[in-house]
């Protein structure tokens, strides 16, 4: 009898830990109204330009000629790295090991700034090719897009310096992580993004 | 002597590595077809679902934003695939 109420015990308690997880939110949820929005936006860029290449399919043809498939899978590795780097240090920082935790960070924004510079030098590629954002409706969708995420790339580079400086000055010694983990979740959205636009302006003809 | 030993998340990180060098080979070598938009839609589904679990850390947490933020890469792999036969 007394061995069943332990058991329930336990079992009820295991119940309330998982409902409590059930709820839980990493980061906090201005953040993630921001990054809903955010996807809300990719999201009809995405639907524009899918629909784009089903009424100029030969435009999108001709013009993906120009781009170069293997700078944009070094940028999705550079990404989905910084990404790692990211999800590294919110499990360091959550058990203390700062020092790790903004390795991990430096790391991230290493990653960070290859996707920017091998991002430039494409547009650099396209600009001294004569293109530009007038040139038809595939490369001003290709600008938009790519640039509208460059700059949320840039965005996220500096939320997590700031992230990285908080460390340096001991800000998340015995306080909340809230804040980090909203800008770590920033950060996997830019990379969530990229996952999408990769195959959508390199891969798929 | 200690062991190198990989995480979790670095074996997820491995396996995405592994997936963009496949859509890249893809992308480069092989004629554009309906199956190849749906081998890449598949896998930017799969790419997108480790992430939001795994590195965003949601597969334990809020159950509502975790279906919000899945059902948007169920949805558009699935509009890729749906584009690859009109």
């Amino acid at each position: 009898m007394a061995m069943n109420k332990a058991i329930n015990c336990v079992n009820g308690t295991h119940r309330e830990n998982t409902a409590s997880a059930k709820t839980y939110l990493p980061g906090d949820l201005a953040m993630w109204f921001f990054i809903l929005a955010e996807l809300t936006v990719f999201a009809i860029f995405f639907i524009t330009f899918a629909v784009t290449r089903q009424i100029y399919p030969q435009m999108f043809i001709d013009g993906q000629v120009y781009l170069h498939p293997v700078a944009g899978a070094i940028n999705t590795i550079a990404l989905i790295t910084s990404s790692l780097f990211v999800a590294l240090s919110v499990q360091d920082i959550k058990q203390g090991a700062e020092d790790t935790a903004k390795r991990y960070l430096l790391g991230a924004l290493v990653m960070a700034a290859i996707y920017i510079v091998v991002k430039s030098w494409e547009y650099a590629q396209l600009v001294d090719s004569g293109i530009g954002l007038s040139t038809n409706s595939y490369f001003t969708l290709y600008f938009m897009i790519t640039a509208f995420h460059y700059m949320h790339v840039l965005l996220g580079m500096v939320i997590l310096a700031a992230i990285a400086l908080k460390i340096q000055r001991g800000g998340y010694q015995g306080k909340s992580i809230s804040g980090f983990e909203a800008g770590a979740c920033y950060w996997h959205m830019v990379d969530l993004v990229w996952v999408i636009l990769f195959p959508l302006i390199y891969v798929i003809k | 002597m200690t062991m190198f030993s990989f995480s979790k998340l670095e074996y997820l990180w491995l396996t995405l590595l592994a997936i963009i060098l496949f859509n890249t080979l893809l992308g480069e070598n092989v004629e554009s077809t309906a199956l190849v938009s749906i081998l890449v839609a598949l896998t930017v589904m799969y790419k997108g679902l480790i992430v939001i679990d795994h590195f965003m850390e949601l597969k334990d947490a809020n159950k509502y934003l975790r279906r919000m933020m899945r059902i948007y890469f169920i949805f558009f792999p699935s509009l890729i695939i749906l584009s690859a036969f009109f």
